[in-house]
């Protein structure tokens, strides 16, 4: 009977690990591209002056904040056929991360926001600005700052989280780890490599978000 | 102030909510929904089908990272049927339960992966003829002596999670103590690294296992009957009957002996034993 | 899903057993917590040591722990033991798991605590001639542990919630439990709501909790 029996890692296994790695970011540019826009909407709301806006944002970034990612992406993995959309494991993974991450990005966004002081509405206000005019040349560019360096975070965090997705068989860089493992229980080789290609990705970035904190520290 | 009473509201509401919901679990059972996936898969051009990764040698990954194994094989062979002659997609399942969540999600027309056809899952899926018949096993470390089921109590050992042969230690031998995993390949390395005494699996797995290890051995007769099937959903009769024809076609024309001698270097059980 | 019956009953008949799955949760964070804590203490006297082949390695375990993913992090060190043949129960091995990765962020937070204190506190307790031991225990850990507090308890919280991750290594936590009873029911959304409505009622009560004790604790006189 044919047997497969490896006790090395082979190029086919590098192979592998690059197009996990490929799936990785793949995962983390969807999941922050639709998380950025939901959570602009929602971090706007959270700031807003109307209860009846700020509150519904709040809970929905509570709940979410509240409950662990495990859980939400088992929902949204079973929750998504229910309605009626058989997607890919791609999409719910990548949905999972985009609805988790909103959550904090809008928490980012509604700091930014409110860092902006009173005194410049005020003066935009004085100036004869609206509320779109004052958002767009007044808050926005300034919370915009504001929110560079816990942004960083939060995508490194994502990166992170991502690994989550391996559970519901995607198959990005922690699956990929899984599967070497499975195949020739060299489990301090695989996983070694495995947290340096997400260090490789992490690392640089970290110093990019105390670097940007530095250089962009608004006087005053 | 307020926003203690915030909280306070949301925690309320949160435990309200969450006892509002057996109210959702009063009505009856859903009507069928008709399905037809031979269709729909002729019309794609594509058999997507779910496999194990991770479990030689039915479905597991060779030295290029291919899917390979009998289930493999079999499927290689459904794809390529005179009706179907489509394109194969094997989306690889990692775990026993995840067999019947991607089916019901849409995610695989079809579930080869050594799937025991049992009562309670058949109340979620329907499983079509067996294919192969197999048994349940023991792998266990060679300076044991295992000869029956009764020798596992008070015995370490290891099953994988929601699997039938987890169902059957907890009846035959209750006094065993259960190591759960998820995988098979990790229960096996349990009991590689003297984490856990034997495992419980399939027959034509331990055999194949205890092959490959000095330290291993297998117990010679298989303690109960599995019957693999096919895995499809449910309300989708033509596509059960297609299954059900390939795989007669399949024994008929002698090409599952000759797969099964290929893996196993054996006979296969009888499937329908004569009395 | 039309023709799709959500069937909660079924959930909720095994209540019991998903909260004895909780009560390993709670088990499991505050461990966790507490060897974090010893951890994250002794991490952050590393890391502003004066003496450099102490504080490069403080250095280097924060920054590969926090930018590596708690999933690898269990797995390397789930698997890893089995490779070289340490018999250790998943237990401990989602425990050791749990506490490598929380003190490299406890690290952090402890030495924000430390680095708070002003610096002139220091020289006026030893002006004052307290020995280094009095300083420590009545002018910079009160002090600190202020400082540390929030922080703390967020990260508490976090612990809870990321302890959902030992369920992939066979720990018979809330989330494992929650997924064999998804395996039996066949419900995995109703099991999965479910389940993220217990985590949601446990951090909120836990989190409420710890405000109302910090209320407390440094309470400013009138």
């Amino acid at each position: 009977m044919p047997q497969y029996v490896q006790d090395r890692l082979n190029i086919y296994d590098a192979i592998l690990l690059l197009q996990g790695l490929g799936n990785t970011i793949l995962l983390c540019l969807a999941g922050l591209g639709l998380g950025l826009v939901i959570a602009l909407f929602v971090g706007l709301a959270r700031a807003a002056h109307f209860r009846w806006l700020s509150w519904p944002a709040a809970l929905y970034i509570e709940i979410i904040r509240d409950s662990p990612l495990l859980m939400q992406l088992y929902l949204v993995f079973f929750a998504l056929p229910l309605l009626g959309l058989n997607v890919p494991i791609f999409v719910a993974g990548a949905a999972a991360l985009m609805l988790n991450s909103s959550a904090f990005m809008a928490e980012i966004v509604r700091a930014g926001i409110q860092a902006v002081g009173k005194d410049q509405l005020d003066a935009a206000r004085g100036l004869g600005m609206g509320y779109v005019q004052t958002m767009r040349h007044v808050v926005i560019p300034q919370a915009f700052r504001v929110m560079i360096p816990p942004g960083v975070g939060l995508l490194i965090g994502l990166i992170k989280d991502s690994s989550i997705v391996s559970v519901i068989s995607y198959i990005e860089l922690t699956r990929v780890g899984q599967i070497l493992t499975e195949k020739t229980f060299l489990s301090f080789q695989v996983f070694g490599i495995v947290a340096a290609l997400y260090f490789a990705m992490c690392y640089p970035l970290s110093r990019l978000a105390l670097y940007a904190e530095r250089r962009l520290k608004v006087g005053g | 102030m307020r926003t203690r009473r915030m909280w306070l509201g949301l925690v309320v509401g949160v435990f309200a909510a969450s006892l509002g919901l057996p109210l959702l679990g009063l009505a009856g059972e859903a009507g069928p929904q008709m399905q037809d996936t031979l269709n729909a898969v002729v019309k794609k051009g594509e058999l997507v089908v779910g496999t194990f990764d991770f479990y030689p040698p039915w479905g597991f990954r060779d030295a290029q990272n291919n899917i390979v194994g009998m289930d493999v094989d079999i499927a290689k062979e459904l794809a390529s049927d005179d009706v179907l002659k489509v394109k194969l997609t094997l989306v690889p399942v990692p775990t026993t339960q995840d067999r019947i969540n991607f089916l019901l999600s849409g995610k695989i027309d079809v579930a080869i992966s050594n799937f025991t056809a049992t009562l309670p899952r058949s109340k979620a899926i329907t499983f079509t003829e067996p294919y192969v018949v197999d048994g349940v096993g023991v792998i266990y470390r060679k300076e044991l002596k295992i000869a029956d089921w009764k020798d596992l109590n008070n015995k370490r050992v290891a099953v994988t999670t929601g699997s039938t042969g987890e169902i059957l230690v907890k009846k035959q031998a209750p006094q065993a103590k259960l190591l759960q995993f998820d995988q098979a390949s990790t229960a096996l390395l349990a009991v590689q690294q003297n984490k856990a005494d034997a495992q419980i699996e399939d027959y034509t797995y331990t055999v194949y296992h205890a092959g490959r290890d000095k330290n291993l051995a297998f117990l010679n007769k298989p303690l109960d009957f599995q019957p693999y099937c096919f895995g499809v959903r449910k309300f989708d009769q033509e596509w059960l009957n297609y299954m059900n024809f390939f795989i007669y076609r399949l024994h008929q024309s002698g090409k599952m002996k000759e797969l099964y001698k290929k893996w196993f270097a054996a006979d296969p059980f009888p499937i329908s034993p004569r009395w | 899903m039309h023709g799709y019956v959500f069937q909660f009953g079924e959930v909720f008949r095994e209540l019991p057993m998903l909260l004895d799955g909780a009560l390993t949760t709670l088990h499991i964070s505050l461990l966790t917590l507490l060897f974090s804590l010893v951890v994250g203490t002794i991490g952050a006297l590393c890391r502003m040591s004066d003496i450099r082949w102490i504080r490069v390695p403080a250095i280097w375990y924060v920054e590969v722990i926090r930018n590596t993913p708690l999933l690898v992090q269990l797995f390397f060190i789930y698997f890893g033991f089995s490779q070289i043949n340490i018999d250790v129960s998943n237990y401990t091995a989602g425990l050791v798991g749990l506490v490598v990765n929380n003190g490299a962020y406890l690290t952090e937070i402890v030495r924000a605590g430390i680095q708070a204190i002003h610096k002139g506190q220091f020289e006026a307790g030893y002006s004052l001639g307290l020995s280094f031991r009095q300083l420590m225990r009545y002018v910079v850990f009160p002090q600190a542990f202020r400082v540390v507090y929030p922080p703390l308890c967020n990260q508490f919280i976090g612990i809870i919630l990321w302890s959902s991750l030992v369920s992939t290594i066979s720990v018979h936590d809330l989330a494992l439990r929650g997924k064999e009873l998804a395996s039996t029911t066949f419900r995995s959304f109703e099991v999965y709501t479910v389940l993220t409505l217990i985590y949601v009622s446990i951090t909120l009560v836990i989190s409420g909790a710890l405000k109302l004790i910090g209320r407390q604790l440094f309470r400013q006189p009138a």
